[in-house]
């Protein structure tokens, strides 16, 4: 014993151990003062069953007082003390750690770093875990069905076999069978002297015979390297079949790793229920290596799919994978025949959507929903990003441009060092589709302009098909949404995302079902919300606001905002996180949405305001060129008030909005109050005019004149459409605009339209 | 649904809640104490331990599928009043959000007039006067009789005032399957007692611990019949386990059990006539009684509803009762548990058995957070972004 004893930190431990509701005792330490090593053998009571009291242990070998070695090193309280069970402790149940400690087995109580749980939880965490391991190890539960089957572990192997699991998962079917598949090695030498092998299972079918499998069997030094040694080779594959009963055979034996040599991999495909297939597999290998001239030797991975009772614990699969590697030498396939060394090797994923998805939080989506960004700029570069890495990259990566210096400031990609930045310079399109393939998500780029691409139905058909989720508009380019909102060749809906005020407001629009509200509307519904809003009104129409044109180089410039890299971010990753919600969720399924994100005060973070917007009415105007109103719902609400207040004569009042030429809307948000000097009888409406010009100019600008009169509507007390009146005061009236007047009129049930178009004057028509 | 065992910590008194596999909820007597309901008071908050084990109906009532009240003694009935909706289901009000009574369990002792041997606490006298309105809806309406309104009568009235009630009675040494009028296929319970009374029989006998209802549970466990057997017999004294055993002797597997409530909280005079505090050492076992109280099946656990168990003069809880109940198990590897000292005398909680395929198992207690916090040896802390996984 040591003179000074345990350290009174040490002290206190074991009398919160003393304290604990499930120990028995604490025996005698042992110190020792050089290491200043504590070690106390603590006697947990374990609850077992009546049944298995008078017998004194559990069938799987517990004890009902189990003693567990505590030992406190030097590093306590930093370190969690170590914990070993007795010698002769079963090391036949699940979670239990690959090595002993002094010859005893040491339980896996926490699923991680156990100095984490120290300092988290306490000590008494520790404890709270030891006696729920040791009931559950009695119980026979410590395969929880619920939380999944645990794995055979193997932490401390130094070989990595990296593959994709679900694609090996899928090989497996009720039959059973082998599937040799292409793998690519690399074999290095470890710290310890040993010879580590890092190998990649690829999803390609190798078909070989005597004759081809010399031109897959290959291995040199990389880069004149003596020490690695890079190499392409096999992958064997074996999983088990069914019983004669015609069950799948399953393996609910839990067993430590034990495979050590080529005669334990045939015994352990044997309790798996494959060594048919093991032993077929690797006699086709034999076969086909035994005309070879003396080489290698090459390394062979072998991957057994075990089929077990439920799930894997963190995959939603029932079928484990127990990776090894082992050298083969031809003309021989095993140089040592059984006593051949195999190595059990760590499985780590390929880089995959599933693993993404799953790091990301969402369960791996079996076929994620398809989507087509426009615009891999800045903000488009992240979106497609923040986006692949949750396994949910886009489909299409659309842009026109190439990638200039300049975008080096907040575009996701980056670019090399040095002199190789002169690969900076490509499509960006093809360089952000690139970044999603590393991510291993296909994306088809397209270098071209989405305004022509929305317009051609013919060259649309390769950026979106009725089976894609969205097209996401990135491209803050107000050409493209006009072209957008015009195409009739998008047979899904349109979400855009734009920033304003040099980043001090974002936004996002999602059209309705069947596109209404468009995403035209959705932008004239927006900058009628600015109106309500003044505060954010004057950020965004701010002449000032901050896009202009950048200088990127000698009689270059770009139209552009100056802003940080952070700041774009932090509207990014929300916008991001929208549409990763939606992927899931879906788009809403009654209407359009708007978001409003504004940067706080501070300029730390976002917050966004969402907002529905119904479908607007659409009206077809009858006469003229073919014009389509879009009567939103604040106007139509605002209207049918009106007529609520004047049931028995006609009234009306004046239409605020905005044009799109391109697509031939007239996209009325807003009506005002017809002045106080108007007329009203059962046969006309007449507007008056006073203080009218005042208000409409007020209200235009208020929001620089992206919003302006459109037209007038009145009322017909009757389900009567424009009479000849109408179409003669439309077409008098038409000479006082040079873009189209509206005469919107309102019966009980329907509206109607008329347009009257002139070239002479700008002013509004009955003013 | 597991099937489990709870005992409160209340005490030197009883609180027992029985979940059987087919998802009924018995509770079997309350002692829910006054400072039981002070949050500055260190006495275990019973109440709210109880509540977070029951669920609530299509009308957002918390309810018990049954309640037996083992005899009118204030330490097996307190809290009645206050926790309990009492009086028609209809009248129950979301604002006091009491726990509904779906069917009662009485001992005919309702219908006796107060006496010398029969004086009742509030509690008490309220629980009689809804057994009674119980008992005339039925004799009224029984087409109408539904949750809260059901009563089953346990054991006949020796004056006859339940031989009107066949249909809700049930009779000594019956065994019945059914709570709240309906079938459970995982539990059995045998009536053992109140035993009829002879003309001989002493005042002792008459007393209300002695009417006692004393109930044997068959429960089933994994999904297995008879996994486990709980004995249970409120405040019953050694007069009453003599009885018993010269009544079953040559059945005594009616007796048998896995798990058995020690009557009236560990006390010395379930066992012998003598008294602990004057005796002592030289104070006599009734052998018969304890014979009705030792049938032990493998493994079986004694449970003391009572305060720590000292070795001094009290009884209840007495240690010669505690050490005899050593005795008792000790061969079949069983153990003896006292609620008080469950799981620290400091800080009492509910011990809580489960029955699986493999019969009774306690439930681990782990340390609280009030430990883990108090032992100053590194707090609870929340664990940041990035750590975990191995």
């Amino acid at each position: 014993m040591s003179r000074s004893g345990p350290r009174n930190v040490v002290k206190r431990a074991l009398a919160l151990i003393s304290g604990h509701p499930t120990v028995r005792e604490v025996g005698r330490l042992i110190t020792n003062d050089q290491t200043e090593t504590v070690i106390a053998d603590v006697t947990f009571e374990v609850n077992l069953p009546n049944e298995w009291r008078q017998r004194g242990e559990s069938p799987s070998g517990v004890r009902l007082h189990e003693a567990v070695r505590f030992e406190f090193t030097r590093g306590f309280p930093m370190e969690s003390p170590k914990l070993s069970l007795r010698y002769d402790f079963t090391r036949k149940v699940p979670h239990m750690m690959p090595w002993l400690i002094d010859g005893r087995p040491v339980p896996c109580i926490y699923d991680g770093d156990l100095r984490e749980l120290l300092h988290q939880e306490g000590l008494a965490g520790i404890l709270n875990q030891t006696a729920l391991w040791l009931e559950r190890a009695a119980l026979g539960t410590l395969i929880d069905p619920a939380q999944g089957w645990e794995p055979v572990r193997r932490d401390s192997l130094q070989d990595v076999v990296v593959a994709d699991s679900r694609q090996l998962q899928e090989l497996v079917d009720r039959h059973g069978g082998r599937r040799f598949l292409r793998l690519d090695y690399l074999k290095f030498p470890s710290a310890e002297g040993t010879t580590v092998v890092h190998c990649w299972i690829s999803s390609e079918k190798v078909p070989f015979n005597r004759r081809s499998i010399k031109k897959i069997l290959r291995e040199s030094p990389p880069n004149g390297d003596s020490q690695v040694r890079r190499g392409t080779s096999l992958a064997l594959a074996v999983w088990p079949g069914k019983h004669s009963s015609g069950d799948p055979i399953v393996c609910d034996t839990y067993l430590p790793e034990t495979v050590c040599d080529v005669g334990s991999l045939k015994d352990r495909a044997a309790l798996y229920g494959c060594q048919t297939e093991l032993l077929d597999g690797l006699n086709w290998l034999g076969t086909c290596l035994s005309g070879y001239s003396p080489a290698g030797p090459f390394t062979l991975a072998l991957v057994i799919l075990v089929r077990r009772p439920f799930n894997v614990i963190g995959s939603s699969n029932p079928i484990e994978l127990c990776p090894y590697v082992v050298n083969v030498r031809p003309p021989d396939l095993f140089a040592e025949g059984e006593a051949t060394a195999v190595r059990a090797a760590a499985h780590r994923h390929g880089i995959s959507r599933d693993l993404l998805a799953q790091m990301a939080g969402r369960g791996a989506k079996a076929q994620g929903p398809r989507w087509t960004l426009l615009g891999a700029g800045s903000l488009g570069s992240k979106l497609a990003l923040h986006l692949a890495r949750s396994g949910n990259g886009p489909a299409v990566v659309l842009d026109r441009s190439l990638l200039a210096p300049h975008n080096a400031a907040r575009h996701a990609l980056v670019p090399d060092s040095g002199e190789m930045q002169i690969f900076w310079s490509g499509a960006k399109s093809s360089k952000l589709s690139s970044a999603i393939s590393g991510l291993g998500q296909n994306a088809v780029p397209i270098q071209a302009d989405a305004a022509r691409i929305a317009m051609d139905g013919g060259q649309a058909r390769r950026a979106w098909s009725k089976h894609t989720f969205a097209v996401v508009n990135a491209t803050a380019s107000l050409a493209v949404r006009e072209a957008l909102g015009a195409s009739k060749a998008i047979p899904t809906r349109v979400v855009e995302t734009s920033l304003f005020a040099a980043g001090r407001v974002g936004v996002i629009t999602v059209e309705g079902p069947e596109r209404n509200p468009s995403t035209t509307d959705l932008m004239a519904e927006y900058y009628a919300i600015l109106r309500e809003n003044p505060d954010l009104g004057s950020m965004v129409f701010d002449r000032g606001d901050g896009a202009s044109r950048q200088s990127i180089g000698q009689g270059c410039g770009s139209l552009t905002m100056a802003m940080s890299d952070g700041r774009l971010s932090l509207f990014a990753a929300g916008i991001s996180e929208y549409i990763l919600a939606k992927l899931y969720q879906g788009l809403p399924v009654e209407n359009g949405e708007i978001l409003i994100g504004r940067l706080s005060e501070d300029g730390l973070g976002v917050t966004w305001c969402p907002r529905e917007v119904p479908a607007a009415t659409i009206v077809r105007a009858r006469n003229g060129e073919a014009w389509h109103v879009h009567v939103h719902a604040r106007a139509v609400s605002k209207i049918r008030e009106e007529v609520a207040r004047w049931p028995d004569v006609e009234t009306g009042g004046v239409l605020m909005g905005r044009l799109s030429e391109v697509s031939r809307v007239a996209h009325v948000i807003d009506v005002l109050d017809a002045p106080d000097d108007s007329r009203r009888s059962r046969d006309e409406f007449v507007l008056g005019t006073k203080g009218l010009r005042q208000r409409v100019l007020e209200y235009s600008e208020s929001v620089d004149w992206s919003l302006y009169c459109l037209g007038t509507w009145h009322s017909h007390p009757t389900s009567s459409g424009p009479s000849a009146k109408d179409r003669a005061t439309a077409k008098a009236v038409a000479l006082a605009r040079l873009t189209p007047s509206i005469f919107l009129i309102a019966t009980p049930t329907s509206f109607h339209a008329v347009t009257a178009r002139t070239q002479s004057q700008t002013e509004c028509p009955a003013i | 649904m597991t099937a489990n065992l709870s005992y409160f910590p209340v005490g030197n008194g009883d609180m027992t809640l029985v979940q059987t596999e087919g998802g009924h909820k018995i509770l079997i007597d309350m002692n829910i104490r006054a400072a039981a309901d002070d949050p500055d008071d260190d006495t275990p908050d019973v109440a709210s331990m109880l509540r977070g084990k029951l669920t609530r109906d299509g009308l957002g009532r918390l309810y018990v599928d049954a309640l037996l009240l083992s005899h009118p003694d204030e330490d097996h009935c307190r809290g009645l009043q206050k926790h309990f909706h009492l009086g028609p289901p209809d009248k129950w009000s979301k604002s006091a959000d009491k726990i509904l009574i779906r069917e009662m369990w009485s001992s005919p002792l309702v219908f006796r007039r107060a006496s010398r041997h029969h004086v009742l606490c509030e509690d008490a006298k309220a629980f009689n006067a809804e057994a009674r309105r119980r008992v005339r809806i039925f004799r009224e309406t029984p087409w109408l009789v539904g949750n809260g309104d059901r009563i089953l009568i346990l054991g006949e009235d020796e004056d006859g005032k339940t031989d009107d009630l066949q249909e809700i009675l049930i009779q000594l040494d019956e065994e019945f399957s059914r709570v709240n009028g309906k079938g459970d296929g995982t539990m059995n319970v045998r009536l053992l007692a109140p035993l009829p009374t002879d003309d001989d029989d002493d005042e002792n006998l008459l007393s209300k611990n002695n009417s006692s209802t004393i109930l044997r549970f068959s429960l089933a466990g994994g999904g297995i019949w008879d996994k486990c057997r709980f004995l249970t017999g409120g405040d019953a004294e050694v007069a009453i386990w003599e009885k018993l055993w010269n009544r079953h002797y040559w059945r005594a597997d009616w007796l048998s059990y896995d798990v058995l409530l020690s009557p009236h909280h560990c006390s010395w005079h379930s066992l012998s006539y003598d008294s602990w505090s004057e005796e002592r050492e030289a104070a006599e076992i009734c052998m018969d009684a304890r014979k009705a109280l030792s049938q032990v099946r493998s493994g079986a656990t004694i449970i003391a509803s009572s305060n720590a168990i000292k070795d001094d003069d009290n009884d209840p809880p007495c240690v010669r009762a505690k050490e005899e109940y050593e005795e008792i198990v000790r061969d079949v590897a069983g153990a003896f548990k006292c609620v008080g000292e469950h799981p620290s005398e400091k800080s009492p909680g509910v011990m809580e058995f489960e029955i699986g395929a493999h019969g009774l198992r306690q439930k681990t207690a782990l340390m609280g957070g009030p430990t883990i916090l108090g032992s100053g040896l590194i707090g609870r802390q929340p664990l940041a972004h990035g750590q975990g996984g191995r």
